[in-house]
């Protein structure tokens, strides 16, 4: 599974870095936090928003520095709710994404953090349909 | 042992584990934190230039593969070419015949002049903006004007040793003086929110027509930066005139489809 995610991880920066505004990064990191809900996901977060600094020209950390907010808000968010939910998705990544389109000066914020919400829910639902295929194949 | 003591022993390991990692959470947070700050405040330059080395490449490869040049176009492209090209010619006619004939004979040189291009590849696109493989250390700087053929593509707004970003004509930023090769309107060029390149601020006397050509009025500084003249901004398409206002203004449509551009050039 890590590795799944991972790959998706991974495409997202070379996608977002090169190709598209949309914040695919930060929507297979929330997916990835959502389902990992683990220490590891800080290296992560670091090191993809490192290299989508990189990729878009922007200063290199302060990427970074949002990625790593947003992961230990919602590892806190978890100890009491349960987050692994598609409306938790949702609004999770709508309000994250619109945050996120605000503060690195995109224009169009709005219509693009509705797409990264229906984006974000469509992500975790292919996730979990990968992950049940995986487990049906390794039983 | 029962299933519900190996269940309940079970829940409290987990229990355990989560505690540790709960408590693990804010020094790792703040590490990393730290990492950034210190990154993005101290050590910005060394960062930036080694991890362009990998991802330079990358872009280039990612680009690539997403661009796909139309070897064989099709005939309505063909004739879309050949139209823009047509119109692109026509626009420097009328510029000639406004212009001292001679003077141009003498000069006789595209604008712009060839020896001040540098060309660069697009290796990425974001919002309003392409990024280029050509960076400080290949005499590229902010406020160079970036253009295809004699059309106006935009300017870089930040540099890197190796990689530049240009920033387009459809982001809110643009702002400069054009005018019109017909009817010589002049006004300014901006743009809108939603991406539409907008001739306004043309005075209601002046005259705009449809698929008129309009190019850079020139407005450069003392130290050269700026957009030089007659370089092509688009043609209009549709034209907003009302009695009631003080200006006119007119929509814009770049004669470049960005999509199809892999490589432009960079005046400086």
């Amino acid at each position: 599974m890590l590795f799944v995610l991972l790959l998706f991880l991974i495409i997202s920066i070379f996608l977002e870095g090169t190709l598209t505004s949309l914040p695919l990064v930060f929507l297979c990191l929330l997916c990835m936090t959502i389902i990992l809900r683990d220490l590891r996901l800080f290296v992560a977060a670091f090191f993809s928003g490192i290299f989508l600094d990189a990729f878009a020209l922007r200063p290199i950390g302060e990427t970074s520095i949002f990625f790593l907010i947003v992961v230990l808000l919602v590892l806190l968010y978890q100890r009491k709710y349960e987050i692994n939910t598609y409306p938790f998705m949702f609004i999770a990544s709508f309000v994250g994404s619109l945050i996120y389109l605000l503060a690195f000066d995109y224009h169009g914020a709005f219509i693009e953090a509705c797409a990264s919400a229906v984006i974000a829910v469509l992500l975790l639902a292919l996730i979990r349909y990968v992950d049940k295929q995986f487990a049906i194949a390794h039983f | 042992m029962s299933v519900n003591h190996w269940v309940a022993s079970e829940l409290q390991t987990g229990y355990n584990t989560g505690m540790k990692r709960v408590k693990a959470v804010f020094p790792i947070f703040l590490l990393f934190i730290l990492i950034s700050v210190i990154i993005l405040f101290f050590a910005q330059t060394p960062v930036t230039v080694g991890l362009q080395f990998i991802t330079l490449p990358i872009q280039r490869l990612v680009f690539g593969m997403n661009f796909q040049p139309t070897n064989a176009p099709t005939s309505i492209q063909q004739l879309q070419e050949e139209n823009n090209q047509l119109r692109v010619q026509l626009a420097q006619m009328q510029e000639m015949q406004k212009d001292n004939q001679a003077l141009h004979d003498q000069f006789e040189t595209t604008t712009p002049a060839p020896q001040k291009l540098l060309p660069a590849d697009i290796v990425g696109t974001q919002q309003n903006a392409l990024i280029l493989d050509k960076g400080e250390e290949d005499a590229v700087h902010v406020g160079d004007v970036v253009v295809y053929k004699n059309n106006l593509i935009g300017s870089i707004t930040r540099t890197t040793p190796h990689v530049a970003l240009v920033t387009l004509l459809s982001d809110p930023s643009t702002s400069f003086t054009a005018t019109t090769t017909k009817t010589s309107a002049n006004g300014i060029v901006t743009s809108e929110d939603g991406g539409a390149i907008v001739f306004g601020n043309v005075v209601l006397t002046d005259k705009l027509e449809q698929n008129d050509i309009v190019e850079t009025k020139g407005s450069m500084a003392v130290d050269g930066k700026g957009y030089p003249q007659q370089l092509i901004v688009g043609k209009i398409v549709s034209i907003n005139k009302q009695a009631s206002s003080l200006f006119q203004s007119a929509k814009l449509q770049s004669l470049v489809n960005l999509s199809q551009l892999r490589m432009v050039f960079v005046m400086n």
